[in-house]
């Protein structure tokens, strides 16, 4: 009788047990869109729940953590050499500098590797580039852009059919805008200048960006100057909304184009600040869009500066559940997940499979034409963590205060290009 | 039991009582400068092995533009120090005089120090900036804006008046109206009869019968511009516009967690150690002198 309760008590501890691991298996997931309550996260939360029926037993800790200090607490768990098990990352100079942290992703991926552009593969390798070693499974491609808002322009009596492409028709596009009352440019702080230096530059190094990071004198260039005193031209004249260069990029200055305040926006192409997120609200109809001001002198057209991968999922090394965040970043890039964060967040994939001839948004094909006729990779992704910032500081000190000339500021950039 | 044995069990409990003490200092304040003066000789990504660069920070260090930008700009600011000493002052003593309703402009006065350098820095930036309530009233009002956030010098000049003048003003006035309480009343009764002025018994016999405490004051003052000042500006303006509000320390937090050079950073964060430890010493030299 006794072996019988004991046999008894045994597979019932057995059975509770196996129940109780089977409850705690949590996989912890960092990123910096969670948080937040737009199309972006609440994308996440929908994939994360499903994810979580396919997987009986498995919780999703997932962590929204803060924009601007991502990278600290990605810092502060690598000193720590404990954290979470799957991170988000810009596969840029802020992710090579944790990639000895990251598991090697290509044997385990070499299922799903296929489906994706393979130039996003290799930006999000370390190093980036062809033979590297991948680090993170793309999740998005990303770029710049010119958003503009057809019922302005037409108040402005500009043709909204007809995207100011030329250097004389964008500063002729601002200044009917201005005389309308209309700001020509709705901006944000440090971003609007940023990216719209990178898309210029896309129209003087085309898809060359080898040239560019190779050059001893990338940013000292005629051209590379010329673009700069553009941009100087429209922020004197007023095109480029001053008063905005002290508000927020992310989420003010956004908020501010979606709600019908100016004409044109220097945006992005996924998940925020982008082509869904304009629709949405000026209407799918009255958003048009163009990659780029064709300067004069400019050896070419109509690039669309652009990122192969915007952001992508990471695993750490030091997770102890390597085989479950393989799945997970696999159902969020591929398949469900990737055409449901496409459709619902505006997300570009990389991912080849995702069909976005159903997504009804006029100005969707607009932009995935550019990407696929013009792709100008962004210089920016192959400089070091801290060359935006170092970028954004020389900003302020040529366009906004004067303390500098379009030589120094040239000059200053070439040198922190080169020192990043 | 003698003199030597109870001198010797007061020490051994004077040790036990401290020790705690002790040991907190040396985890978190000890052990941290040492291993940051360290990390300055190496070149280290802040996980991972260090490696031995000897002096290669300090000299990359001396020839680094920022670096000098940020010793200006803290300069610049510590400027704002005698500028906060003498409003601070002036306002304890107007209200030692006790105007009609002082208590009232005491309380208002002591209102910043209840807000944390945040929330004065994030409200600051709202109000201030070329979209926010001041200047849209300016410029409804008078045709003009000013470019508090975007301009060098009125970035620079209002994170001097505000976080060095205005912010600890509240903390002053009842620190300095504290010290005055303790001036003999007969002085001013004196002063008052041989017909003084304001201005003289201010100056003759305010300043210097508290002459401590304004000491301390000062000193105080320069540690805060140069260790506690970086929660404001990274709230206020980031360092910026360009690098007009880039001190030594708002560098050292951008080197180490936005340029992810945490031993470069060290060796910055060396530097400052040494200036406030000058300061320390100054401190404790002038605490000697007023003892003796």
């Amino acid at each position: 009788m006794k072996k019988v309760v004991f046999a008894a008590l045994a597979v019932f501890l057995a059975m509770v047990s196996s129940t109780l691991s089977a409850q705690s298996t949590t996989l912890t997931v960092w990123d910096f869109k969670f948080g937040g309550k737009d199309a972006a996260a609440l994308v996440l939360k929908d994939l994360d729940t499903l994810f979580e029926a396919a997987h009986p037993g498995v919780k999703i800790n997932h962590v929204g953590q803060p924009g601007d200090t991502y990278y600290q607490l990605i810092q502060g768990a690598a000193t720590a050499n404990t954290g979470p098990d799957v991170a988000m990352f810009h596969p840029d100079g802020r992710m090579q500098q944790f990639a000895s942290l990251l598991y090697t992703l290509d044997k385990d991926t070499a299922d799903v590797k296929s489906q994706f552009v393979p130039s996003s593969l290799i930006a999000t390798s370390s190093p980036a580039k062809a033979g590297g070693a991948l680090k993170l499974l793309p999740f998005s491609m990303q770029g710049f852009g010119i958003y503009y808002n057809k019922d302005l322009f037409k108040k402005a009596g500009l043709d909204p059919s007809k995207a100011p492409k030329s250097e004389a028709e964008f500063l002729a596009a601002c200044a009917k805008l201005k005389a309308a009352g209309v700001v020509p440019i709705v901006t944000g702080k440090d971003y609007t200048i940023d990216f719209f230096l990178r898309i210029l530059v896309a129209n003087i190094v085309g898809p060359g960006y080898e040239s560019m990071i190779t050059s001893d004198a990338v940013f000292a260039t005629p051209e590379f100057k010329k673009a700069a005193t553009f941009v100087k031209t429209l922020v004197d004249k007023g095109y480029i909304e001053k008063a905005g260069l002290t508000r927020p990029y992310f989420m003010d200055a956004i908020d501010s184009f979606a709600a019908g305040s100016g004409g044109m926006y220097i945006g992005l192409l996924s998940d925020v600040a982008n082509w869904k997120r304009f629709s949405d609200t000026l209407g799918i109809a009255k958003v048009g869009y163009f990659p780029n001001v064709n300067l004069e002198g400019s050896k070419f057209k109509d690039q669309q500066s652009a990122q192969p991968a915007g952001i992508g999922w990471g695993i750490f090394s030091w997770t102890k559940q390597t085989k479950l965040a393989l799945e997970y970043i696999k159902f969020v890039s591929t398949g469900t997940g990737a055409a449901r964060s496409a459709a619902a967040a505006g997300t570009i994939s990389p991912n080849m499979m995702i069909d976005t001839s159903k997504i009804p948004y006029p100005v969707l094909p607009t932009i995935i034409g550019y990407m696929k006729a013009n792709f100008s990779e962004d210089f920016l992704q192959f400089g070091q963590a801290n060359l935006e910032n170092d970028m954004i500081r020389l900003d302020d000190q040529y366009f906004l205060t004067g303390q500098i000339t379009v030589d120094q500021f040239v000059s200053e950039l070439q040198k922190s290009f080169h020192s990043n | 039991m003698t003199k030597a044995k109870t001198l010797r069990r007061f020490s051994t409990e004077g040790w036990f009582f401290i020790a705690p003490l002790l040991l907190l200092l040396a985890v978190f304040i000890l052990y941290p400068v040492v291993m940051n003066i360290y990390y300055g000789f190496t070149a280290w990504k802040g996980f991972g092995q260090e490696k031995w660069i000897g002096l290669g920070n300090y000299t990359k260090m001396v020839s680094d533009a920022k670096f000098w930008t940020s010793i200006g700009n803290t300069a610049i600011l510590l400027l704002f120090i005698p500028i906060s000493t003498l409003v601070t002052l002036g306002v304890a003593a107007m209200l030692r005089e006790g105007l009609p309703g002082w208590t009232v402009f005491r309380s208002l006065l002591y209102v910043p120090n209840l807000l944390g350098v945040v929330v004065i820095g994030t409200a600051f930036n709202l109000i201030l900036r070329d979209s926010g309530p001041i200047n849209t009233f300016l410029m409804s009002a008078f045709g003009f804006s000013v470019p508090w956030l975007t301009s060098p010098v009125y970035s620079l000049l209002g994170t001097g008046l505000i976080s060095i003048v205005w912010s600890p003003l509240g903390f002053g006035i009842i620190y300095f109206l504290a010290a005055m309480s303790s001036i003999e009343p007969s002085l001013y009764e004196s002063a008052a009869i041989d017909g003084a002025g304001p201005w003289t018994i201010f100056r003759h016999i305010t300043v210097p019968s508290i002459r401590f405490s304004v000491e301390f004051w000062v000193v105080m003052s320069f540690i805060n511009v140069f260790a506690r000042m970086f929660g404001f500006i990274y709230v206020f303006s980031r360092g910026g516009p360009g690098f007009s509000t880039f001190t030594l320390e708002y560098g050292i937090y951008e080197l180490a967690f936005n340029k992810f050079d945490p031993s470069y950073s060290s060796a910055w964060s060396t530097v400052l150690f040494i200036f406030c430890a000058f300061i320390s010493v100054a401190q404790i030299r002038l605490m000697k002198r007023n003892e003796a």
